[in-house]
């Protein structure tokens, strides 16, 4: 509270975004996020016993920015904080830290296009980038990750990868 | 402790197709408080009209000041 002084007035408000409906006072319905995430967000593996930490070398950048992505919370600030309410920061970072490494490199085409797919249909806006999202991320989620998935969904529909 | 009298608006809607409004509420709080624990101050006084602190408790607060 040290941000603010006596006599301030704060005003607090829900998350604004079409793809976010209002369930009750502040509490939005951020299950449109969950949908995303179902088209893709994970990778296929058989199961058994877990194989050797080893066995599949990464790059330590690449470890970094997997991690770094990884690092969002699905908080929705992202999309609130966009005029165009857009999901990018999150569909993206959620693409990215997969797509990195080579255990999420198999279904990278799938992935892309499905998650896009439901981020257009779950009524979330097109990014222009203006930034506010990576302004207000509370994980610092950068907008490098829309820069690659533009690349990825690019190659994906035009470039056949 | 150093208190401060603060005026928080903050949006009440009943439901989904409700309309919503801004309703004021007045909290006497300290800069050594985090935002939730204002909040609660909010919520237990005697003289608070503020139902329903439970749900706003469970969201992430956008916060804009003035």
């Amino acid at each position: 509270m040290r941000a603010f002084k006596d006599g301030d007035t704060i005003t607090i408000e829900p998350f604004r975004a079409k793809a976010f409906p209002v369930i009750k006072d502040l509490a939005v319905d951020r299950s449109a996020f969950d949908s995303i995430i179902q088209a893709g967000g994970y990778i296929s593996v058989n199961t058994g016993q877990a194989m050797d930490g080893n066995a599949i070398p990464v790059d330590k950048a690449d470890a970094d920015e997997a991690f770094d992505s990884a690092t969002c919370i699905g908080c929705g600030a992202c999309v609130a904080a966009c005029p165009n309410g857009s999901a990018m920061l999150f569909t993206s970072a959620k693409i990215n830290h997969l797509n990195k490494l080579p255990q999420g490199k198999v279904e990278h085409s799938r992935r892309v296009k499905n998650m896009v797919k439901v981020m257009d249909k779950e009524g979330f806006g097109k990014c222009s980038n203006v930034g506010a999202c990576e302004v207000e991320c509370p994980k610092e989620i950068s907008t490098d990750n829309i820069a690659a998935l533009n690349r990825y969904y690019l190659g994906t529909v035009f470039g056949g990868q | 402790m150093s208190g401060m009298n603060l005026t928080l608006k903050i949006w009440r809607q009943k439901n989904n197709g409700a309309n919503g409004h801004f309703e004021n509420y007045k909290v006497q709080a300290d800069e050594h408080m985090s935002f939730l624990e204002m909040l609660d101050v909010l919520a237990l006084a005697p003289w608070s009209s503020m139902d329903g602190l439970t749900e706003v408790r469970q969201v992430l607060l956008p916060v804009s000041y003035t």
